[in-house]
């Protein structure tokens, strides 16, 4: 609690206060405008952070991650398009409400039920993680090894699209986190004698190639940087009243336990929760306006949900050192280039920066509700930002990120071959989330199992005689297995 | 006879899991009498997954086209693979362009060019792409030289 206390104190500090106030502005605005997202912000941040000290690195990461999250439904709401996957139901009742000329209220709605789900998710992880981390000391390799299998499985088989082209990226992930040295020897591999390939390829190379060079040109080849003017009428006063929050009570609580569970599972996240929470809200309907006409409950059921998985997503982070998702991989990347190891060694090590964290997301929630509250009235200009100005800056800023990481043109080069595979990936469907996690837990997944038959002499038994770890490697196959089974069954059943 | 997405995708991960295969023989050495599987485990597994999920793409798309031979939608729209070479050439010409001259003198060039690569229908005057060029490349070299403390490239040939 001490240690907690501190942090919290450390974020109110006027300049800290200040960071994250900017940082939530620029948060918000990448969240709001389609084709930028919270992940992007936070790969181009990466690199400024490589002179500043943790915590400050930290502090900027984190707000930019809140308004970046946040800030999605804003377009979803005045535009009809969702700023991330996260808000694509917030389109369906967001739009037709900003139609029936009540944006100010599908508004209010939205900053409220962000608000809610981020700041009482992050409360949870910061009872929960100290727990869970406590509890993940007592495991060995062989639960860790399973751990991050059914992580990889989970992220590869739920990804959207086919199972194999979720398995292909996984595999092409693991092939490229073998790039480097080994883990446990120290051998080298796929150096092709390069001094630069020995510490392997640099993740933030990889997310600014993948995220940021490849989005921006191939969304502006197909199309889709243009979007429609936005539609808002400024409204007076926040737009609802407490009755509303009275009405919609239990499909609140019901949002924010399937987004904080959603965000938990790794590879699920918010875009799969907003949708699952939607779906319940629109199945227990009793009001006369139906669901897809301007619903309010639509957009309390998603923006819940999806912001709570943000918490969600913490827990493993934090108490196990596994992502959950893109943005949460990256900040496990950001711990790295500063000399820390997520997982529940930080937890007991560094309870200081650990608790930081949870701070500075609780902070970087209000802030980012204030900020809302007074701008909500401007939100439309956000989106008349003229894209082509705003993606050059971008692209530019790139090539900083990429020079930075070693003050190498090596990385910038990784960067643009990187930008080319995801391009190649994209035109085959293939999905970059599997190949994103698979690439940061290639290294942990094998040096926990090499460790494992080390200890055991060479046995393989102990994964499957270890309760935990055979659970998980059971999860993993069945998460495999289970489109199959699935698709097997509904043949039989239309054939019936 | 047009193949399905998923059959190129496949056969394009089968190749690849071929090549692969022959790197993991040269590039990788697997020191003698270890306890554990040894450097050579976590490159077989990845040629294991995507030899796979090729596999099964390859044949999804062979029984896709099989049950609709309509060929799949085009990725782009016309003109659009022409666009998105000539952008990423541009990418590689600044990142070459800035290794030899330094982020100081590519960027302004570089920013002109992106603004009008990717702006689409939109009117941009040539002037006020050149200012705004010139502006961005002064803040940010401002920002993270003086700011952030972060170095940008400066140039084999000022080296």
């Amino acid at each position: 609690m001490g240690f907690y206390l501190s942090a919290l104190l450390l974020c109110l500090k006027p300049l800290n206060l200040l960071m994250i106030f900017g940082m939530v502005c620029l948060g918000i605005v990448f969240g709001a405008i389609p084709g930028l997202s919270a992940t992007l912000g936070i790969a181009l941040l990466l690199p400024v952070t490589f002179g500043l000290s943790t915590e400050t690195s930290f502090i900027l990461l984190l707000a930019i991650w809140i308004g970046g999250v946040s800030g999605s439904f804003i377009s979803a709401v005045l535009i009809g398009i969702p700023g991330s996957s996260s808000s694509i139901a917030t389109c369906f009742d967001g739009y037709p409400m900003t139609l029936k000329g009540e944006s100010n209220r599908a508004l209010a709605i939205g900053i409220t039920a962000s608000f809610l789900g981020t700041f009482f998710s992050v409360i949870l992880a910061t009872i929960l993680s100290p727990i869970i981390a406590d509890f993940a000391l007592t495991l060995g390799p062989w639960e860790y090894f399973s751990l991050c299998f059914c992580a990889i499985t989970l992220v590869a088989t739920l990804s959207k699209g086919n199972i194999w082209k979720g398995l292909m990226a996984a595999g092409l992930g693991l092939m490229l986190g073998c790039i480097g040295m080994d883990p446990i020897n120290g051998t080298q591999r796929f150096t092709f004698g390069n001094p630069n390939l020995t510490s392997g390829i640099s993740t933030v190379a990889q997310m600014l190639g993948m995220f940021a060079m490849c989005q921006i040109i191939r969304d502006s080849a197909r199309g889709e940087a243009k979007m429609p003017d936005a539609n808002a009428s400024a409204g007076k006063g926040f737009g609802i009243r407490i009755k509303d929050y009275f009405d919609n009570l239990r499909v609140i609580l019901f949002s924010f336990v399937v987004g904080l569970w959603i965000g938990f599972l790794p590879g699920m996240g918010s875009g799969i929760s907003n949708m699952v929470a939607y779906g319940y809200a629109k199945s227990t309907n009793k009001s006369k306006v139906a669901f897809g006409e301007g619903n309010p409950t639509g957009i309390w059921a998603s923006e819940t949900a999806n912001n709570a998985s943000l918490g969600g997503a913490l827990i493993p982070m934090m108490a196990l050192g596994i992502p959950g998702d893109g943005i949460t991989a990256m900040l496990i990347a950001a711990l790295t280039i500063h000399g820390l190891q997520a997982g529940p060694l930080f937890m007991t090590s560094q309870p200081d920066l650990a608790m930081l964290i949870f701070a500075c997301v609780l902070v970087s929630a209000v802030v980012t509700f204030i900020v809302q509250i007074f701008a909500k009235n401007w939100f439309a200009y956000i989106l008349r930002i003229p894209y082509h100005f705003l993606y050059s800056v971008i692209l530019i800023i790139a090539y900083i990120g990429g020079y930075g990481i070693s003050n190498t043109m090596f990385n910038i080069y990784v960067m643009l071959a990187l930008c080319l595979l995801s391009l190649f990936m994209s035109i085959g469907g293939l999905p970059t989330s599997p190949l994103v996690l698979a690439f940061i837990l290639s290294s942990k997944l094998e040096g926990y199992f090499r460790r494992a038959i080390s200890m055991d002499k060479g046995s393989y038994a102990s994964f499957f005689t270890r309760p935990l770890s055979l659970a998980l490697l059971l999860l993993a196959v069945f998460c495999v297995v289970w489109p199959s089974i699935s698709e097997y069954l509904k043949k039989r059943k239309a054939a019936a | 006879m047009k193949v399905k997405r998923d059959t190129i995708t496949g056969l394009v991960g089968l190749t690849w899991s071929v090549i692969w295969f022959i790197l993991i023989q040269v590039q990788t050495t697997q020191p003698a009498n270890l306890l554990e599987p040894g450097p050579r485990l976590l490159p077989y597994v990845g040629l294991i997954v995507v030899f796979l999920s090729s596999l099964m793409l390859t044949i999804k798309g062979i029984k896709d086209w099989k049950k609709d031979p309509k060929p799949d939608a085009p990725y782009f729209p016309e003109g659009g693979k022409k666009k998105v070479a000539r952008s990423y050439l541009m990418l590689v010409a600044t990142g070459v362009l800035m290794g030899f001259f330094g982020f100081i003198i590519v960027a302004p060039f570089s920013i002109f060019a992106f603004i009008f690569d990717l702006k689409g229908n939109s009117e941009v005057k040539p002037l006020q792409a050149a200012i705004i060029a010139v502006l961005v490349t002064a803040g940010l070299y401002a920002m993270f030289v003086y700011g952030f403390q972060v170095k940008l490239p400066t140039g084999i040939l000022f080296n």
